[in-house]
Protein backbone atom coordinates (compact mmCIF):
# COMPACT_ATOMS: atom_id res chain seq x y z
CA UNK A 1 0.00 0.00 0.00
CA UNK A 2 2.69 2.30 0.90
CA UNK A 3 4.83 1.50 -1.99
CA UNK A 4 1.70 2.83 -4.00
CA UNK A 5 1.19 5.76 -2.75
CA UNK A 6 5.03 6.17 -2.84
CA UNK A 7 4.65 5.66 -7.12
CA UNK A 8 1.58 8.23 -7.51
CA UNK A 9 3.54 10.80 -5.57
CA UNK A 10 6.55 10.13 -7.86
CA UNK A 11 4.36 9.88 -11.17
CA UNK A 12 2.80 13.24 -9.73
CA UNK A 13 6.16 14.85 -9.36
CA UNK A 14 7.63 13.38 -12.58
CA UNK A 15 4.42 14.64 -14.84
CA UNK A 16 4.85 17.94 -13.14
CA UNK A 17 8.69 18.22 -14.12
CA UNK A 18 7.60 17.34 -17.75
CA UNK A 19 4.98 19.45 -18.26
CA UNK A 20 6.57 22.52 -16.17
CA UNK A 21 10.38 24.01 -17.96
CA UNK A 22 13.20 23.89 -15.42
CA UNK A 23 14.13 27.52 -14.54
CA UNK A 24 17.97 25.91 -13.77
CA UNK A 25 19.52 27.17 -17.08
CA UNK A 26 18.52 30.76 -16.71
CA UNK A 27 19.78 30.33 -13.02
CA UNK A 28 22.65 29.21 -14.16
CA UNK A 29 23.19 32.30 -16.65
CA UNK A 30 22.20 34.73 -14.47
CA UNK A 31 24.82 33.39 -11.38
CA UNK A 32 27.68 32.67 -13.96
CA UNK A 33 27.22 36.63 -15.31
CA UNK A 34 27.01 37.87 -11.60
CA UNK A 35 29.69 36.18 -10.34
CA UNK A 36 31.88 37.33 -13.25
CA UNK A 37 30.99 41.28 -12.84
CA UNK A 38 31.30 40.86 -9.32
CA UNK A 39 34.91 39.18 -9.29
CA UNK A 40 35.86 41.97 -11.79
CA UNK A 41 34.48 44.74 -9.48
CA UNK A 42 36.38 42.86 -6.87
CA UNK A 43 39.91 43.14 -8.89
CA UNK A 44 39.41 46.44 -9.72
CA UNK A 45 38.65 47.66 -5.88
CA UNK A 46 42.03 46.05 -4.62
CA UNK A 47 43.96 47.47 -7.65
CA UNK A 48 42.58 51.21 -6.85
CA UNK A 49 43.41 50.22 -2.87
CA UNK A 50 46.81 49.53 -4.05
CA UNK A 51 47.06 52.51 -6.01
CA UNK A 52 47.96 50.10 -9.43
CA UNK A 53 46.18 50.97 -12.90
CA UNK A 54 42.65 49.93 -13.62
CA UNK A 55 42.16 46.52 -15.40
CA UNK A 56 39.11 48.66 -17.46
CA UNK A 57 37.82 50.96 -15.39
CA UNK A 58 38.58 52.21 -11.56
CA UNK A 59 35.85 52.53 -9.26
CA UNK A 60 36.30 56.30 -9.05
CA UNK A 61 35.82 56.95 -12.74
CA UNK A 62 32.44 54.12 -12.10
CA UNK A 63 31.17 56.54 -9.94
CA UNK A 64 31.63 59.59 -11.56
CA UNK A 65 30.18 58.36 -14.87
CA UNK A 66 26.42 57.60 -12.94
CA UNK A 67 26.79 61.06 -10.90
CA UNK A 68 27.58 62.53 -14.66
CA UNK A 69 25.20 60.72 -17.41
CA UNK A 70 26.07 60.39 -21.06
CA UNK A 71 24.01 58.46 -24.09
CA UNK A 72 26.97 55.54 -23.21
CA UNK A 73 25.51 55.04 -19.17
CA UNK A 74 22.07 55.62 -20.30
CA UNK A 75 22.47 53.22 -22.88
CA UNK A 76 24.35 50.51 -20.32
CA UNK A 77 22.03 51.40 -17.77
CA UNK A 78 18.74 50.46 -20.04
CA UNK A 79 20.19 47.15 -21.02
CA UNK A 80 20.82 46.17 -17.64
CA UNK A 81 16.84 46.87 -17.00
CA UNK A 82 15.89 44.92 -20.30
CA UNK A 83 17.97 42.07 -18.53
CA UNK A 84 16.22 42.01 -15.17
CA UNK A 85 13.05 42.21 -16.29
CA UNK A 86 13.43 39.31 -18.83
CA UNK A 87 14.68 37.33 -15.75
CA UNK A 88 11.99 38.54 -13.26
CA UNK A 89 9.73 37.30 -16.13
CA UNK A 90 11.27 33.78 -16.29
CA UNK A 91 11.26 33.36 -12.84
CA UNK A 92 7.42 34.76 -12.44
CA UNK A 93 5.93 32.94 -15.62
CA UNK A 94 4.47 29.51 -14.82
CA UNK A 95 7.43 27.99 -17.99
CA UNK A 96 4.54 25.55 -19.37
CA UNK A 97 5.51 23.34 -22.01
CA UNK A 98 3.56 22.67 -24.83
CA UNK A 99 2.02 19.49 -23.04
CA UNK A 100 -0.87 17.28 -21.72
CA UNK A 101 -0.94 14.97 -19.08
CA UNK A 102 -2.89 11.73 -19.87
CA UNK A 103 -4.26 10.19 -17.15
CA UNK A 104 -3.63 6.61 -16.61
CA UNK A 105 -4.32 3.54 -13.50
CA UNK A 106 -0.51 2.72 -13.67
CA UNK A 107 1.84 4.58 -15.96
CA UNK A 108 2.55 8.38 -16.13
CA UNK A 109 1.59 9.51 -19.70
CA UNK A 110 2.66 13.25 -20.74
CA UNK A 111 2.31 13.60 -24.41
CA UNK A 112 3.09 16.48 -26.84
CA UNK A 113 0.69 19.08 -28.08
CA UNK A 114 1.86 18.06 -31.37
CA UNK A 115 1.37 14.39 -31.41
CA UNK A 116 -2.47 15.48 -30.04
CA UNK A 117 -2.62 17.42 -32.63
CA UNK A 118 -2.11 15.01 -34.66
CA UNK A 119 -4.74 12.53 -33.72
CA UNK A 120 -7.41 15.14 -33.50
CA UNK A 121 -6.36 15.85 -37.36
CA UNK A 122 -6.89 11.98 -38.33
CA UNK A 123 -10.45 11.74 -36.92
CA UNK A 124 -11.32 14.79 -38.66
CA UNK A 125 -9.58 13.49 -42.04
CA UNK A 126 -11.38 10.14 -41.14
CA UNK A 127 -14.80 11.97 -40.66
CA UNK A 128 -14.55 14.53 -43.30
CA UNK A 129 -12.55 12.28 -46.20
CA UNK A 130 -10.92 14.88 -47.04
CA UNK A 131 -7.06 14.78 -47.77
CA UNK A 132 -4.68 15.42 -45.33
CA UNK A 133 -3.05 17.76 -46.56
CA UNK A 134 -6.16 20.16 -45.77
CA UNK A 135 -6.58 19.11 -42.45
CA UNK A 136 -4.70 21.72 -40.04
CA UNK A 137 -5.00 21.37 -35.74
CA UNK A 138 -3.54 23.77 -33.58
CA UNK A 139 -3.63 22.70 -30.13
CA UNK A 140 -3.10 25.11 -27.11
CA UNK A 141 -3.69 24.37 -23.59
CA UNK A 142 -7.22 24.70 -23.41
CA UNK A 143 -8.38 24.52 -26.98
CA UNK A 144 -7.93 22.70 -30.16
CA UNK A 145 -8.70 24.26 -32.95
CA UNK A 146 -9.20 21.90 -36.52
CA UNK A 147 -9.20 23.86 -39.84
CA UNK A 148 -10.88 22.11 -43.08
CA UNK A 149 -10.92 22.73 -46.29
CA UNK A 150 -13.16 21.37 -47.87
CA UNK A 151 -13.51 19.61 -51.87
CA UNK A 152 -15.62 21.77 -53.36
CA UNK A 153 -19.14 20.20 -53.94
CA UNK A 154 -18.57 17.89 -50.93
CA UNK A 155 -20.59 19.47 -47.85
CA UNK A 156 -19.48 18.96 -44.76
CA UNK A 157 -20.74 19.19 -41.54
CA UNK A 158 -18.79 20.95 -38.80
CA UNK A 159 -21.14 19.48 -35.79
CA UNK A 160 -20.44 15.26 -36.67
CA UNK A 161 -16.45 16.55 -37.52
CA UNK A 162 -16.73 18.07 -33.98
CA UNK A 163 -18.30 15.16 -32.67
CA UNK A 164 -15.89 13.01 -34.26
CA UNK A 165 -12.91 14.97 -32.72
CA UNK A 166 -14.71 15.27 -29.16
CA UNK A 167 -14.59 11.44 -29.36
CA UNK A 168 -11.40 11.10 -29.01
CA UNK A 169 -10.65 14.39 -26.77
CA UNK A 170 -13.04 12.30 -24.75
CA UNK A 171 -11.14 8.86 -25.15
CA UNK A 172 -7.88 10.13 -24.56
CA UNK A 173 -9.09 12.59 -21.52
CA UNK A 174 -5.81 14.86 -21.51
CA UNK A 175 -5.45 17.51 -18.98
CA UNK A 176 -5.62 20.45 -18.56
CA UNK A 177 -9.53 19.45 -20.56
CA UNK A 178 -9.42 20.74 -24.23
CA UNK A 179 -12.48 22.21 -26.17
CA UNK A 180 -12.93 21.59 -29.44
CA UNK A 181 -13.21 23.73 -31.94
CA UNK A 182 -13.83 22.48 -35.71
CA UNK A 183 -13.76 25.42 -38.36
CA UNK A 184 -14.55 24.47 -41.86
CA UNK A 185 -13.09 26.94 -44.61
CA UNK A 186 -16.03 29.14 -46.52
CA UNK A 187 -13.70 28.37 -49.61
CA UNK A 188 -13.08 24.72 -51.16
CA UNK A 189 -10.52 23.54 -53.30
CA UNK A 190 -11.42 21.71 -56.70
CA UNK A 191 -10.23 18.15 -56.72
CA UNK A 192 -8.84 16.12 -54.07
CA UNK B 1 -15.79 7.79 -37.99
CA UNK B 2 -14.10 6.55 -35.30
CA UNK B 3 -15.40 3.19 -35.24
CA UNK B 4 -15.67 1.51 -38.91
CA UNK B 5 -18.64 0.07 -38.41
CA UNK B 6 -19.31 -3.55 -40.23
CA UNK B 7 -19.20 -4.21 -44.26
CA UNK B 8 -18.39 -0.37 -44.82
CA UNK B 9 -15.07 -0.82 -46.86
CA UNK B 10 -11.85 1.25 -44.93
CA UNK B 11 -10.42 3.87 -47.52
CA UNK B 12 -10.73 6.59 -49.36
CA UNK B 13 -11.90 7.88 -52.87
CA UNK B 14 -10.23 11.31 -54.39
CA UNK B 15 -10.82 12.09 -57.32
CA UNK B 16 -8.56 14.55 -59.09
CA UNK B 17 -9.09 18.14 -60.64
CA UNK B 18 -8.07 16.97 -64.07
CA UNK B 19 -10.17 13.63 -63.63
CA UNK B 20 -12.93 15.84 -62.13
CA UNK B 21 -12.58 18.26 -65.67
CA UNK B 22 -12.15 15.35 -67.99
CA UNK B 23 -15.61 13.71 -66.73
CA UNK B 24 -17.59 17.70 -66.69
CA UNK B 25 -16.22 17.99 -69.81
CA UNK B 26 -17.94 14.38 -70.97
CA UNK B 27 -21.17 15.32 -69.87
CA UNK B 28 -21.37 18.55 -71.41
CA UNK B 29 -20.86 17.46 -74.56
CA UNK B 30 -22.83 15.01 -74.64
CA UNK B 31 -25.91 17.27 -73.26
CA UNK B 32 -24.90 19.68 -76.14
CA UNK B 33 -24.47 16.86 -78.59
CA UNK B 34 -21.21 18.11 -80.17
CA UNK B 35 -17.34 16.35 -79.69
CA UNK B 36 -15.61 16.64 -76.71
CA UNK B 37 -12.39 18.33 -78.06
CA UNK B 38 -14.35 21.11 -78.80
CA UNK B 39 -15.63 21.40 -75.42
CA UNK B 40 -13.22 23.42 -72.22
CA UNK B 41 -14.70 23.52 -68.81
CA UNK B 42 -13.13 25.61 -65.80
CA UNK B 43 -14.44 24.33 -62.35
CA UNK B 44 -13.68 27.27 -59.23
CA UNK B 45 -15.32 26.73 -56.22
CA UNK B 46 -17.98 28.69 -55.42
CA UNK B 47 -17.78 28.53 -51.25
CA UNK B 48 -17.95 25.11 -50.82
CA UNK B 49 -19.76 23.83 -53.97
CA UNK B 50 -18.17 23.24 -57.90
CA UNK B 51 -18.89 26.29 -59.54
CA UNK B 52 -18.56 24.91 -64.00
CA UNK B 53 -18.36 27.43 -66.52
CA UNK B 54 -18.11 25.61 -70.22
CA UNK B 55 -17.40 26.71 -73.03
CA UNK B 56 -18.81 24.70 -76.07
CA UNK B 57 -20.11 25.18 -79.72
CA UNK B 58 -24.12 24.62 -80.18
CA UNK B 59 -25.05 21.95 -82.64
CA UNK B 60 -28.12 23.49 -84.99
CA UNK B 61 -30.60 21.52 -86.99
CA UNK B 62 -30.58 22.94 -90.83
CA UNK B 63 -31.89 26.17 -90.41
CA UNK B 64 -34.80 24.85 -93.38
CA UNK B 65 -35.52 21.53 -92.03
CA UNK B 66 -39.03 21.19 -90.93
CA UNK B 67 -38.25 19.93 -87.23
CA UNK B 68 -36.40 23.07 -86.16
CA UNK B 69 -37.28 21.71 -82.37
CA UNK B 70 -36.68 24.25 -79.85
CA UNK B 71 -34.55 26.98 -79.72
CA UNK B 72 -31.04 27.82 -78.24
CA UNK B 73 -31.60 29.38 -75.17
CA UNK B 74 -33.86 26.74 -74.49
CA UNK B 75 -31.50 24.14 -74.85
CA UNK B 76 -28.91 25.66 -73.35
CA UNK B 77 -30.90 25.80 -70.11
CA UNK B 78 -32.21 22.10 -70.61
CA UNK B 79 -28.28 21.35 -70.84
CA UNK B 80 -27.49 23.49 -68.22
CA UNK B 81 -29.83 21.82 -65.70
CA UNK B 82 -29.09 18.21 -67.38
CA UNK B 83 -25.46 18.94 -66.71
CA UNK B 84 -26.14 20.17 -63.09
CA UNK B 85 -28.04 16.56 -61.95
CA UNK B 86 -25.25 14.94 -64.06
CA UNK B 87 -22.51 16.05 -62.14
CA UNK B 88 -23.75 15.11 -59.14
CA UNK B 89 -24.86 11.59 -59.77
CA UNK B 90 -21.69 10.78 -61.51
CA UNK B 91 -18.83 12.61 -60.23
CA UNK B 92 -20.65 13.14 -56.43
CA UNK B 93 -20.29 17.05 -56.39
CA UNK B 94 -22.91 19.46 -55.26
CA UNK B 95 -22.31 22.47 -58.00
CA UNK B 96 -23.17 25.48 -57.48
CA UNK B 97 -23.68 27.67 -60.62
CA UNK B 98 -23.60 26.46 -64.04
CA UNK B 99 -22.48 28.74 -66.84
CA UNK B 100 -22.59 28.07 -70.73
CA UNK B 101 -20.87 30.25 -72.82
CA UNK B 102 -21.54 29.73 -76.56
CA UNK B 103 -18.42 29.94 -78.91
CA UNK B 104 -19.37 29.36 -82.52
CA UNK B 105 -22.56 26.83 -84.02
CA UNK B 106 -22.64 24.05 -85.68
CA UNK B 107 -25.05 23.68 -88.57
CA UNK B 108 -25.69 20.38 -89.29
CA UNK B 109 -26.38 19.65 -92.75
CA UNK B 110 -29.10 17.78 -94.40
CA UNK B 111 -27.55 15.01 -96.88
CA UNK B 112 -29.50 13.43 -99.50
CA UNK B 113 -29.86 9.59 -98.40
CA UNK B 114 -28.46 7.78 -101.12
Amino acid sequence: MTSDTNSQRLYRRLVRRSLHRSRSSAVIVAFALGSLVLAWVATESVLAAVNAPALLLSPASITEAVNTPTMLTIAVAAAMAVVGVVLVALAITPGRRARHEIPDARMAVVIDDGVLAGALSKAAIRESRVPASRVSTVVSRRLSSVTITPTSGSLLSAPSITHAVGAVVESLAPRPALRVAVAVSERGVVGS
Amino acid sequence: MTVQTLGEIQGRVDISARALERTVVAIAASHLGVPTKDVSVRLADDSGLLSIAVSAPVRLPPLRSLSKGAGIPARILDARSGIRADVTTIAGAQVGTVGVSITKAHVVEERRVR
